[in-house]
């Protein structure tokens, strides 16, 4: 099972399992009968609350401005849809957003990767085109460079590592929040981050440096 | 598995948070060092890659579209919403409680003691107790409400019953000013007094409430311009993070509707087309009769308008919309304080016509449903009206004659070409008359007495 998938269940199991305070459900919980009317205010209260950490989520993952809005917009077109067809968010709207973005990303880079090619090792080369233009100012230099080189590296780690170094350091959640948003404890989270950084580590070191 | 360095690189990784040199992070752990540096480095590049500006304009269009998309489905089939786990008692406790006020007496009484019984149940149970901090949103919020509307109802004595009712009030206010500082997004509803107003935002009981093109103000029968500063309003919209209240809607709560009342009935009373109920509590000045004039002071309520107090109309003084000739006649009030309650009379030149008052040369004269008119008035035609001055100065009319004859006014001398406006226009003279003790003084006004008004001495009376 899947962090993500991991979080879906424990989304209906309930938040007080893991400890998550009465009235921060009962926030969420009125957000999220709000959002069923889907009255405009309170759609708009809700975009102006999680938009930035959703498009946060996004543009750590993609190097691309535009790509990175597509794909926050995306998430709340998605939301709507959900809630009214009755399979939104039950209690986590947040959890539920970032489950959405992380889904989106990570096909995104799916299609990237599937898409035919005559030499599947152009993958790279093709897939930098998405990220920076030629006429960015900054294509050619170290900076860009690398973080286009870390992106592609994040990408190769698994759900839950590119999870947790997401939610720890594109949207700078504290030990505790990714703790909670992964049904995770603190301690757990600790290990995995310093796993996961180490794998992208390596692999900056020998796939791309 | 290395528990300690885990800590060590989650206490890093804030001190790398907090702007501190990877050096004297990895001094704190020199034990640690080799491990430690490594790793720390692909995490300082790690966070390079964070973007903490959210471009406005990439938000905006995420909004646009989605509220288009919002409205689409809204409009295609709306799904069953519950503002609460409790609605399914909430909503008939709320409508049996509604219907008390049309019961009969007797029925009233078993009311009284089967609510008070389901009072002292729900005591009992605590659950009112539990529900008295609760705030919107909550589970027990909604059987707040409802102990206040039964309480509300169940008190015979209007003044306590008022002052319970503002006592709910201000909690409404406490609960939003409450939810704001919890940072809650919540639906709410209260009523305040307006303290400022602006195009974008209002200041309501000190509640900072803003405004945009979605926001639907209803502001009784003279619309949006009925908001003053001080009106007792009600807001409903949603509360947010930012510390304000996002206005769906806005209803002025209490305003003043002057009239003609068309009909007296025991439970309302209909004044220029709009009823208006009567309860015990309405005051209502002595001798009105239909066709009279009046203030109604109204609270509009969801069960219709209330008028809290209908009293007799005291016409206000020339507003400054009414057009004024270029050359404006000198007003009555600069003559010789007219003595109220005395007949006056006065001759001139019917300018306009409005909703309630008529332009006689220059002079605004009220029309109040006792006024006779004769017939086949129209403008321009020279009239006699004879008035009475009211407390305030502004003049009502008793009666309205056409003076037939095709010679104009004593001391009228038409111009050829009006329109040239060469010498003003004459017909701005006016004649008025008052009857002091049966003795008539008349006093003819011309454009040149406008012209040196303090000086009443050129005032030419006519023996």
């Amino acid at each position: 099972m899947s962090d993500w998938q991991s979080l879906t269940t424990y989304n209906k199991i309930g938040f007080h399992r893991i400890g998550v305070s009465s009235r921060h459900m009962s926030v969420e919980s009125s957000e999220i009968d709000l959002l069923n009317t889907l009255d405009p205010e309170a759609v708009t209260a809700i975009h102006y609350r999680y938009y930035p950490e959703v498009y946060r989520f996004a543009r750590f993952r993609m190097s691309d401005e535009v790509t990175a809005e597509d794909i926050a917009g995306d998430v709340f077109m998605r939301l709507l849809e959900a809630v009214h067809n009755g399979r939104g968010p039950y209690t986590n709207l947040r959890g539920w957003l970032l489950r959405t973005t992380a889904n989106i990303v990570n096909d995104h880079f799916r299609k990237l990767y599937n898409r035919p090619k005559e030499d599947s090792s152009e993958v790279l080369e093709n897939s930098s085109d998405l990220y920076l233009s030629q006429s960015d100012p900054v294509v050619l230099s170290d900076q860009a460079e690398l973080n286009r080189n870390l992106q592609l590296a994040i990408d190769k780690l698994t759900d839950a590592q590119k999870l947790v170094i997401t939610l720890r350091f594109g949207n700078r959640f504290s030990l505790e929040e990714t703790a909670q948003l992964m049904g995770k404890k603190a301690n757990t989270i600790k290990a995995l981050q310093y796993r996961a950084l180490e794998a992208l580590r390596q692999k900056l070191g020998s796939d791309l440096l | 598995m290395n528990p300690i360095l885990f800590d060590a690189f989650e206490r890093c990784i804030k001190l790398l948070e907090a702007d501190v040199p990877l050096e004297e992070c990895i001094k704190e752990y020199p034990d640690l060092e080799p491990e430690l540096r490594e790793i720390l480095e692909t995490a300082k590049d790690v966070m390079n890659l964070r973007e903490e500006q959210v471009p406005l304009e990439s938000m905006n269009r995420s909004r646009i579209r989605l509220l288009s998309r919002a409205k689409f489905l809204v409009s295609n089939d709306k799904p069953n919403t519950s503002d609460s786990g409790l609605n399914w008692l909430v909503k008939p406790v709320r409508r049996i409680v509604n219907g008390f006020s049309s019961l009969s007496p007797l029925a009233g009484r078993l009311v009284l003691v089967l609510g008070i019984t389901g009072l002292l149940i729900l005591f009992s149970s605590g659950l009112v107790i539990a529900s008295a901090k609760s705030l919107p949103g909550d589970s027990l919020y909604p059987v707040k409400r409802v102990v206040e509307d039964i309480s509300v109802h169940l008190i015979p004595n209007n003044e306590v019953r008022s002052v319970y009712e503002e006592n709910y009030s201000q909690q409404r206010v406490a609960e939003v000013n409450r939810l704001i500082e919890l940072k809650r997004i919540q639906r709410i509803s209260f009523e305040g007094i307006l303290e400022s107003m602006n195009s974008t935002s209002w200041m309501v009981s000190e509640i900072n409430v803003s405004i945009n093109a979605a926001t639907t103000v209803v502001g009784g029968p003279e619309g949006t311009q009925a908001f003053e500063l001080g009106s007792v309003v009600e807001v409903e919209g949603i509360t947010n993070v930012l510390g304000w209240v996002a206005a769906s809607e806005i209803h002025l709560r209490e305003y003043e509707f002057i009239g003609m009342v068309d009909k007296i009935d025991a439970k309302y009373w209909q004044v220029s087309g709009i009823q208006f109920l009567i309860t015990s509590g309405t005051q209502i000045d002595a001798g009105i009769r239909e066709g009279d004039d009046v203030t109604v002071l109204v609270r509009s309520e969801d069960s219709g308008l209330h008028a809290l107090a209908i009293l007799h109309e005291v016409h206000p003084i020339a507003t400054p919309s009414v057009p004024q000739p270029n050359l404006s006649t000198p007003m009555p009030s600069e003559v010789p304080a007219p003595i109220i309650e005395e007949d006056h009379q006065m001759s001139g030149f019917l300018e306009n016509t409005h909703g309630n008052y008529w332009v006689v040369s220059g002079q605004i004269v009220y029309i109040v449903g006792k006024t006779q008119i004769s017939d086949g008035i129209h403008i321009g035609d020279s009239l006699s009206v004879n008035y009475k001055v009211e407390a305030n100065g502004s003049y009502t009319a008793v009666e309205i004659e056409k003076i037939e004859n095709d010679e104009p006014p004593e001391e009228y001398k038409p111009e050829e070409t009006p329109e040239s406006g060469v010498e003003g226009d004459s017909h701005d003279s006016l004649i008025v008359t008052t009857k002091i003790n049966d003795e008539t003084e008349k006093c003819i006004y011309t454009p040149e007495h406008q012209e040196t008004p303090e000086s009443t001495e050129d005032h030419q009376a006519i023996p």
